[in-house]
């Protein structure tokens, strides 16, 4: 936090270096957020410059009661919904947004027995902590299997676990209730969870 | 018991710490007696650990950078509205 007001400061002040560290700081999470709201890439890039132009109106408004990417991240959202409000030809945000509550499990189903017990537990996923060149590779799959995920959930996790941001944080920038957030996070670590599984099982394919 | 299947429906809300004592007494409980469960568990929260890992890497080095253009307008702009500011 204090972090951000050292930055607030520069900018509120009219440092056009530390203007561009936030550019560069946060341009590739605003286009990844961009994509879960917009279908193609020049839209998530205009929609993201379009954030960029009202954080610029709105800088001497920020009070920092939220953290900044948190404040950013919530305006490029809002622009989202107002411009899929004024576009007719989209579904209105919230039916796209809201996931069932009660299907939360929907996948998995097949790997237990008609009693609720693991019929095709889980496998291990080998993952050594201390083996740098194996966790790259662990992660590229993390990546591969988190730009799979449905929008929504895409959203989910990018903002909770790899921006960081509070549940509540989330909900807020997402617009969605609390137990609807942690059913799209749960759904989307799960299949993640997933992809990590079918890598790890084959040999020789997670170790190079 | 709770079953398995009960189990990892839950693992969610367990992890957020959202569940009533009632009900996270009995998660517990289960990922201690069961082995399956307890790795399903695990893996959950390596799975998020994981992607922390993959923010933190996109931290120090981004994917991408914001196009020349796109920062030299956003650029003009900032100034022009830090100049109309300090003349008001
Ligand atoms: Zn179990």
């Amino acid at each position: 936090m204090s972090d951000d007001a050292h930055i607030i400061e520069r900018l509120k002040a009219g440092d056009e270096k530390a203007f561009e560290a936030l550019i560069d700081r946060h341009y590739a999470a605003m286009i990844r957020l961009a994509e879960t709201f917009v279908s193609d890439e020049s839209s998530a890039e205009e929609l993201v410059q379009e954030t960029w132009r009202v954080v610029i109106d709105k800088l001497d408004t920020f009070e920092g009661r939220s953290k900044l990417k948190t404040w950013i991240f919530g305006i490029l959202a809002n622009l989202a919904r107002q411009r899929r409000r004024s576009d007719q030809r989209e579904k209105p945000w919230s039916t796209i947004m809201e996931e069932p509550i009660e299907e939360s499990a929907g996948h998995m189903t097949e790997r237990f027995d008609a009693e609720g017990r693991w019929q095709a537990p889980p496998r291990a996923l080998q993952l050594d902590p201390e083996d740098e060149a194996m966790k790259t590779q662990f992660l590229e799959h993390v990546q591969a299997a988190m730009d799979e995920l449905p929008a929504r959930q895409r959203a989910a996790v990018m903002l909770r676990d790899v921006q960081g941001l509070s549940s509540e944080e989330t909900c807020e920038i997402l617009d969605v209730s609390k137990a609807n957030q942690r059913v799209l996070l749960h759904r989307g670590r799960a299949k993640i969870r997933e992809t990590l599984e079918d890598a790890a099982v084959v040999p020789g394919e997670v170790r190079s | 018991m709770m079953s398995c299947e009960e189990f990892t429906d839950e693992v969610g809300e367990y992890i957020e710490g959202t569940l009533p004592f009632g009900e996270r007494i009995q998660m517990w409980l289960h990922a201690f007696l069961c082995d399956h469960c307890k790795t399903y568990l695990q893996q959950m929260r390596d799975v998020a650990d994981l992607m922390g890992e993959l923010g933190e890497r996109w931290r120090e080095h981004p994917e991408e950078e914001a196009p020349e253009e796109l920062k030299g307008d956003l650029l003009d702009s900032y100034r022009e509205k830090v100049d109309g500011e300090s003349t008001e």
